[in-house]
Order: C-alpha cells, then structure tokens, then sequence
C-alpha cells in the first residue's frame, strides 16, 4: 500500500496574532476536508502563548514581558503557559477525526501524537521520552510542552520545543509576578527545563531540529510529508480569525 | 465571617495540574465562581457552562460535588490530568480560606 502523503508547512509571521490564527485556520480547514492533514512548522518571535483556561494576570509576570517586551497571546488549546522566542520550533498536527492513527482515549492521544517529535529528538542522538500529560523530557527535563484539541472534525496536537531559546528570559516572563517568590522560581525552572543545544553540548539550528522532526513524524506515523502551501481559504479565514479573536485585548487578556 | 469577600486558591493536582480558584460566597451559597488553570478540558467550549452549574449550589463538600458530576455527565466532559474530585477539592480547600495546597 502507498504510504499515505500529509501536507507540512513553513509558515510563520512576525506578528504573533496572525501565528495563532493560522494555527486555528488549519484544523478547522483539515476538518471540512479543504486540505489534506497537515504538519506546520513555525515560530514566534518573543511571546508567553497562555493555555485557553489560564488568566494572563496569574500566569504572566506583565513587567518582566513589557522590559523584554514579549506579547502576551492565549491560544486555543488548554494547558500551561509557554515562553517561544526563535530558538523555540513549534510544531502542530491537524489530522482530520477517524484516522486510524487516532486512539479514543485522550491520554494516549497525546502520547501518539508527541511520538514523531520523540522519534525526531532521537534521531539527533537525545535520549528524549514522552512524559504524561503531554510533555517530552531528555534526561529529566523539560524540553517540549504539548496541548491538543479535538473539534471542527479534526484533531489536533501541537507542541513548542526549547530548541536554543533563551531560557532566562523564559524563567522571567513566565515567573510569579510576586517578588518574593521571583528568585525561587527562576532557579526552579533553570533546573527542570532544557534545551536542545544545552542537552547536545553544541549549536544547533532549529532548521537542523526541524529536519530531523520531518523525518522523526514520517517514521512514527508511516506517512509521507509533503511540501505545500497555505491555500486562499485558508489565509482568509485566518484574517477573519486574526481580526474577530487573536488580535483582540479581550481574548488574550480577558480571563 | 468571608461572606461576600472574593477567596481565591490554588490547587495543585497530583500529577501536575493547578487549578486557580476565585469564589465570591453569599449565605452559605457560591454567588459568584471563575476557575482557571493549565487545563484539558474538553469540549472546551463546556467551560463556562461548566463553571455556571457551580452558581447558587451550597458551599458544601456533597453538594458541590454532586453539581460537578452532574456537569460531567451533562456536559459530556472529559479531562486530562485532573478528575471531577480535583476541581471538588481546589473549590473546598478554597472555601475554607486555605489559599495553597
């Protein structure tokens, strides 16, 4: 049987609002079957990404984003806060509802669908492993968060991976906006998240993470990627959503 | 007595998960709930539903926990890493005043 062919994309913008609408644009499009399922590549370039039930005022140290000036977005699927610069690869799946990659239970899900990002990691010679809920740890630590989401008829799974971020920043804007606990919870996150470049000892360039991540998901999930392109529709409906949801005060702040 | 003053709490669910709890209480009733938190929840649209069914119920450990299963069930919600008896839990530790677990 012919392997079956994804789409995968480079598609990213400076403007971080317009990141996250694409983000949502696809699985809603992969779902009406407009497009085939689909791996899209990208990344930010300074911003702390909240979980849809997570308040901005709890999560995010507000002063710590205006000195660094970091913009604070809210994503459409749960889980916890991230900090994504360029050195941070996102990576997200939208495969449509039914496919026999699919398990039922949710836990699992998430599992699966980090394996081609583990298998990825492998391949540069990390020992990465999945750890439940939904991370991807390399020796005990912390190198990838994930957070999934299974409506419009697809599901949906993407994750942010500290390729060669900048990590004391990311302990800063993520940290309590409490002073006193300030000092604590930068040692805290310094000792249980790490990067890709601090785990291989040497530079590594995300394009090089992303190549090995390709070929990490066609392992994993006997798939062909294929290079495409964001379709009219796609990009329409991303515009609609930039304008209507992810560029609005309310939506990223609101909680 | 914390009648109408805003409690807030947070629990930290075994495994991981917090959940952030903010309750205003009047006569031995939720007047008023906001639960947040690095979450999976689905469908997630069901969240405010989810939080709606917790207005007017007693501020009661059975009570409470009855009107989360209800909302489960009703809803047809389904969690990852944090079970109806968590948000039961972070809402009673929060009543009490005890503002960390």
């Amino acid at each position: 049987m012919p392997e079956e062919a994804w789409r995968t994309l480079d598609v990213e913008y400076d403007d971080p609002y317009m990141n996250l609408a694409v983000e949502e644009a696809i699985p809603r499009k992969v779902g009406e079957c407009k497009v085939p399922n689909t791996v899209r590549f990208w990344r930010n370039l300074n911003a702390v990404v909240i979980g849809c039930f997570q308040s901005a005022k709890l999560e995010v140290n507000f002063e710590a984003c205006k000195n660094f000036g970091t913009t604070i977005l809210r994503r459409f699927t749960g889980g916890g806060a991230v900090y994504q610069d360029h050195g941070s690869l996102n990576y997200a799946i939208s495969i449509r509802k039914g496919h026999s990659l699919i398990p039922k239970d949710l836990s699992e899900a998430f599992k699966i669908l980090s394996s081609g990002a583990v298998e990825g990691l492998r391949m540069l010679g990390l020992n990465a492993e999945f750890k439940p809920l939904s991370d991807i740890q390399i020796s005990g630590r912390k190198v990838s968060g994930a957070a999934g989401s299974m409506r419009w008829g697809t599901v949906f799974h993407h994750g942010s991976i500290l390729v060669n971020s900048n990590l004391s920043i990311l302990s800063k804007v993520l940290s309590s906006s409490d002073r006193r606990l300030e000092d604590k919870h930068v040692q805290s996150v310094r000792k249980t998240v790490t990067t890709i470049r601090d785990e291989l000892g040497r530079d590594i360039s995300v394009d090089e993470v992303k190549e090995k991540l390709r070929k990490g998901i066609e392992k994993a999930y006997k798939i062909r990627l294929v290079d495409g392109i964001l379709t009219r529709e796609e990009e329409l409906l991303a515009e609609e959503l930039f304008q209507s949801k992810y560029s609005r005060e309310v939506w990223n702040l609101g909680i | 007595m914390r009648q109408g003053m805003a409690l807030k709490g947070d629990y930290k669910v075994p495994g991981g998960k917090m959940i952030r709890v903010t309750i205003e209480e009047k006569d031995n009733r939720i007047r008023k709930i906001a639960i947040t938190g690095d979450l999976f929840f689905y469908p997630e649209e069901a969240f405010p539903q989810f939080e709606q069914t917790l207005i007017a119920v007693n501020a009661d450990e059975e009570a409470i926990r009855e009107a989360v299963n209800l909302a489960y069930k009703k809803l047809g919600i389904v969690s990852v890493g944090v079970e109806p008896r968590d948000f039961v839990a972070a809402i009673m530790q929060t009543l009490r005043g005890e503002p960390d677990a």
